[in-house]
């Protein structure tokens, strides 16, 4: 089993092996973690939370306006015997209850490893150099960024990645779509490129679920309902190991200038849901960026990546170029790769631009052919 | 985990007074189980009681498959340009955004023109039996130029009705004559970004009235950003709301949606200069396919596909060839250096006195507005 997490795999990682890490079923130890989910955990006081919490009790503290678990733990007991009329001990049991309801419960550092092992999954992305430079394959539990220049393949290698998977492994893909660039057209053609039945290719095809949303609200919305479609889920069914979401920054750009603020809240937000996602239920997140030069967009809200872009040394473009959504998004993926153009009009080098655990030096050349994206 | 009362799409005002009451997410608000009584009455204080399930509106999750037969089924507008057409998968695509971008005099407007009569051929010829809008931002729109498109469209129908005997076509041309042409076209103009983007945003409505269009033209989205009011950001934001209102309307009403934009001078970093798609890259990010027009000598034009999810980057010449002088008939654009012939009929348009509408519904035909001048 811990060779799914061994790093330095030369060669692509196999479909046996894969399957291996997929099909172990894990008989969770921590019962009580479960338990505690399928207590309505909201924020705000209600009755259900503890039997003393009674109508008229909650209609005082709400016109103290202690109204959620944040303000009733904030209060000192003494005040909340004033406005409660309730006894010491008893203001002292319900706070108890609530901690123990709302704080998370320590595992063991063993126990967090073994699940981590048996859940985690190396996905190939059956491009043999990006493969290879990224150690194997994207690991689950983690957040991808691939940025890259107006009409410099970032979409085409989404849609291999998700050709890939769909057919290779029979696993659903989600993608998500935000500026109505899937082409359902593009995807049948590198299946026939590759040489697949038409059966095999519909097959394939019904296997990648595509999303289309207009703005990020709907993201958010439809992010809420694939974590409870995931989370009725059996233990390691793994349904789902991958969801790619082409492209980030079109839903941020309507928050350029005046509402930046409300904007950076929303990326938060956005990156704070999908961190869940991806640990709780060990799938990778894809995200594509836009890299746009600066000399033309110097007024809007990205920072320079300086440092990051000095450490990709033997990139050509890269002063002239920096990715979108600024420092902010920076620290969200684990690991950022830049597509860039180079020479021919098919060819492409990856690079990758920052990484907790890759080399940002590595790099890898593709092209871009009717079977998709392939290595060079 | 649970979703924050803050990603909804609700103003600051009705967000603040959610969360002073305690209402941080959206269980809070209704569980599984139903609404919350205290939830709901404060929903129907703040008016969205109603609204709540439209606010949480989960898109549909379709499969590829539903993805590629629809794209399969939706028609194309057809160029007349076989190299052209060949290109762009057979024409321009409904329900998408296609980029013309081309320095002055590489047929932009007159591509623009020839779309604008093209969405109009009858079914039976394989058209679309449609409509166009055309919102003209550089006052580069002729009617005599339009005339003669529609003319040599005519002509070509009609000399394909003769062969083919069709009755369905016989029937349909009768009714295909340039004064339809001339009547199916509605052309709006407006002089600044502001009118522009207005403009834009009562598309959705105009759209609901005329359900016959399927072509939305907009020439150039360049010029009125490139005056240089607007800071960089404040372009990119301007660029961006009417990009995503666009992609809307084009998804939505099922209608092609056709820009034209310019080009600009890129100085690298080794200070060498190069002639680059305006209006930035976030600009470009937004458009699905990207077609570069150029001139490359007299009377011959090349088309580049820059950008495209189902092509690759490759590039096509077009222009008149003896041996398919039908198509050549029709595509009039290429017949001459036309910069030159429509500066010297240039039609000054529309009338200035008449204000602007911001909103279409009292859009005039060309002819109507010949009338007035």
């Amino acid at each position: 089993m811990a060779t799914a997490l061994q790093r330095p795999l030369r060669s692509r990682i196999s479909i046996v092996q894969y399957a291996a890490t997929r099909s172990v079923t894990s008989t969770k130890p921590d019962t009580q973690n479960d338990q505690c989910r399928k207590v309505t955990r909201m924020a705000r006081l209600c009755t259900q939370m503890n039997p003393l919490l009674e109508e008229d009790v909650l209609k005082s503290l709400h016109q103290r306006e202690i109204c959620t678990v944040v303000d009733i733990l904030q209060e000192s007991p003494d005040k909340l015997i004033k406005i409660t009329k309730l006894s010491f001990k008893e203001i002292l049991q319900v706070r108890q209850s609530i901690i123990a309801n709302y704080s998370a419960f320590p595992i063991k550092g063993i126990d967090t490893y073994n699940e981590l092992l048996s859940n985690t999954a190396i996905i190939p992305s059956g491009v043999e150099g990006l493969d290879v430079m990224i150690d194997g394959g994207f690991l689950t539990g983690k957040i991808y960024e691939l940025c890259g220049a107006s009409a410099s393949g970032k979409t085409q290698l989404c849609l291999s990645i998700a050709t890939h998977i769909a057919h290779d492994f029979k696993q659903q893909v989600h993608y998500i779509d935000t500026k109505t660039d899937f082409s359902g057209k593009r995807v049948q053609e590198m299946l026939e490129a590759k040489g697949y039945h038409d059966e095999v290719s519909g097959a394939v095809m019904e296997r990648i679920q595509v999303t289309r949303v207009q703005d990020i609200y709907e993201l958010f919305s439809f992010l809420q309902h694939l974590k409870t479609s995931l989370h009725h889920e059996q233990d390691g069914q793994h349904s789902i190991r991958i969801v790619l979401l082409d492209s980030l920054p079109v839903l941020f750009l309507p928050f350029l200038g005046n509402n930046l603020n409300d904007g950076w809240g929303l990326m938060n937000q956005l990156a704070n849901t999908m961190k869940y996602i991806v640990t709780e239920f060990h799938v990778t997140f894809f995200v594509v960026n836009l890299a746009v030069h600066f000399s033309e967009e110097e007024n809007i809200a990205t920072d320079v990546n300086k440092e990051c872009l000095s450490q990709a040394g033997n990139l050509v473009v890269s002063d002239t170029v920096k990715p979108a959504l600024g420092k902010y998004w920076l620290d969200v993926p684990c690991t950022r790769l830049f597509i860039h153009k180079i020479d021919s009009s098919d060819s492409r080098q990856i690079t990758v631009m920052k990484s907790t655990y890759l080399s940002t030096r590595k790099h890898c050349k593709v092209t871009i052919q009717p079977q998709g994206v392939i290595s060079a | 985990m649970l979703r924050s009362v803050a990603s909804l799409p609700l103003p600051g005002s009705v967000q603040a007074r959610l969360r002073n009451q305690g209402f941080v997410y959206c269980e809070d608000l209704c569980s599984e189980k139903g609404y919350d009584s205290e939830g709901e009455k404060v929903m129907k204080q703040l008016g969205i009681d109603e609204r709540l399930a439209s606010l949480t509106y989960v898109p549909p999750t379709k499969s590829a498959l539903d993805v590629w037969h629809d794209e399969c089924l939706s028609p194309r507008i057809v160029t007349f340009s076989k190299a052209v057409d060949d290109m762009l998968d057979g024409g321009i695509a409904v329900g998408e955004i296609t980029e013309l971008c081309g320095a002055p005099g590489s047929g932009k407007t007159q591509i623009s023109l020839q779309m604008c009569v093209d969405v109009q051929i009858p079914r039976s010829f394989g058209g679309l039996s449609g409509e166009a809008l055309f919102i003209d931002t550089e006052s580069g729109f002729t009617p005599d130029r339009l005339k003669e498109i529609a003319e040599a469209c005519v002509d070509h129908c009609q000399l394909v009705a003769l062969h083919q005997n069709e009755q369905d076509m016989g029937q349909q041309i009768e009714k295909f004559t340039v004064d339809t042409i001339m009547q199916g076209l509605y052309y709006t103009a407006t002089h600044d970004y502001v009118e522009l983007v207005a403009a834009i945003y009562s598309i959705k409505e105009f759209l609901q009235q005329k359900r016959q269009v399927r072509l939305v033209v907009v020439d150039s989205v360049a010029f009125p950003f490139r005056s240089g009011i607007l800071n960089s950001l404040q372009r990119t934001r301007a660029l961006c709301d009417i990009m995503q209102e666009l992609k809307m309307v084009a998804m939505r009403y099922n209608v092609a949606v056709l820009v034209t934009n310019q080009l600009t001078t890129k100085v690298g970093p080794a200070n060498e200069s190069r002639l680059v798609p305006a209006l930035g890259d976030s600009f470009g990010h937004y458009s699905s396919q990207r077609l570069m027009l150029g001139c490359l000598q007299r009377e011959c034009y090349a088309a580049v596909l820059f950008k495209s999810v189902r092509r690759k980057q490759s590039s096509a010449k077009f222009q008149k060839e003896a041996s398919s002088m039908k198509q050549a008939d029709l595509r009039v654009m290429v017949k001459r250096a036309f910069k030159s012939v429509c500066t010297s009929t240039i039609v000054v348009f529309p009338n200035p006195l008449c204000p602007i509408p911001s909103t279409l519904s009292a859009v005039k035909t060309p002819e109507d507005t010949e009338e007035d001048l």
